[in-house]
């Protein structure tokens, strides 16, 4: 009865401790965003570009149409770049959404050592009216150090 | 007769390990001590004359240095920037532009997936290459339910 009861406790503090460690953990990570910026065709597009530690590092940038309706594919390109302390580090060709969506993102990994990384990053959207694409840079985001 | 507190509280140490472990959190030492791991603690080695983060004209009138410009449009002709084989040196600014260029139309767009370019690192004479420099395909999350 003793025994049985042990084993219980063990069990109970055990799962518990997995639920509790679990959660830590995922609070670890960390993602630093830039504002918003804005920019038009006609139509109204916003973009950011964002740094995460999450998976070993990556920096990315997201593009939408401001409205939130979804863009044509072929419409939206992303073109993300990370530093190292102030180095570029790894960047992308332009990346165009492959079907329609509301948000395109375009992610670049970590390619270089451990250290303070930023990241930001071009955003394209096609206008109709001139047959060509409009390009908005993003802020840089604030330095993350990804080990 | 050992203290069931004692069995509990070893139940949820060892759960809060297991937990932790399991979404990549990785514990290191004895006593409660933790850290991430570290992938590459070495960073970038300059190759030789490379000083980070100077700036300056080379002898054939070429600048360099540092460009946090996401489409290197303005700042120096040679940008600060890390090999893959971990060497820091310089890349073209022009060749990142390439890389930079908007697609015809759309449909161009779609029929030109992104593709890995490689172009040259660099010393700060901009003649002197001792490394590659990856510009990736970049990976797309296409995500059309969001916002």
């Amino acid at each position: 009865m003793i025994r049985r009861s042990f084993r219980n406790a063990v069990v109970t503090g055990f799962l518990v401790g997995i639920f509790v460690g679990a959660g830590a953990t995922a609070a670890y990570a960390v993602i630093n965003y830039t504002g918003w910026s804005t920019y038009t065709t006609g139509t109204s597009y916003s973009t950011r570009a964002y740094l995460t530690d999450t998976g070993g590092g990556f920096g990315g940038i997201h593009n939408k149409r401001t409205d939130g309706a979804v863009s044509p594919a072929g419409y939206l390109g992303g073109k993300p770049s990370i530093w190292l302390n102030g180095a570029l580090c790894n960047t992308t060709g332009v990346v165009y959404n492959g079907s329609a969506v509301a948000l395109h993102i375009v992610q670049v990994p970590k390619a270089c050592a451990a250290g303070n990384y930023t990241a930001s990053g071009t955003a394209y959207a096609y206008k109709p009216s001139t047959g060509t694409y409009v390009t908005r840079a993003t802020g840089m985001t604030p330095v993350l150090f990804i080990p | 007769m050992v203290n069931p507190k004692l069995i509990v509280t070893a139940g949820v140490l060892l759960g809060l390990m297991v937990g932790a472990a399991g979404t990549g959190f990785v514990w290191v030492g004895s006593a409660g001590a933790e850290t991430p791991s570290a992938s590459s603690p070495t960073g970038p080695v300059p190759g030789e004359g490379v000083v980070p983060g100077s700036r300056g004209t080379n002898d054939a009138g070429q600048s360099f240095g540092q460009n946090l410009d996401p489409t290197f449009a303005t700042g120096p002709e040679l940008v600060e920037a890390i090999a893959s084989n971990g060497t820091l040196g310089y890349v073209y600014a022009s060749e990142l532009r390439k890389a930079a260029a908007p697609a015809a139309s759309p449909e161009a767009a779609l029929a030109e997936a992104s593709r890995t370019v490689v172009v040259g690192v660099y010393l700060t004479d901009g003649a002197t290459r001792v490394g590659d420099f990856v510009i990736s395909p970049g990976a797309a999350v296409e995500t059309g339910g969001e916002k």
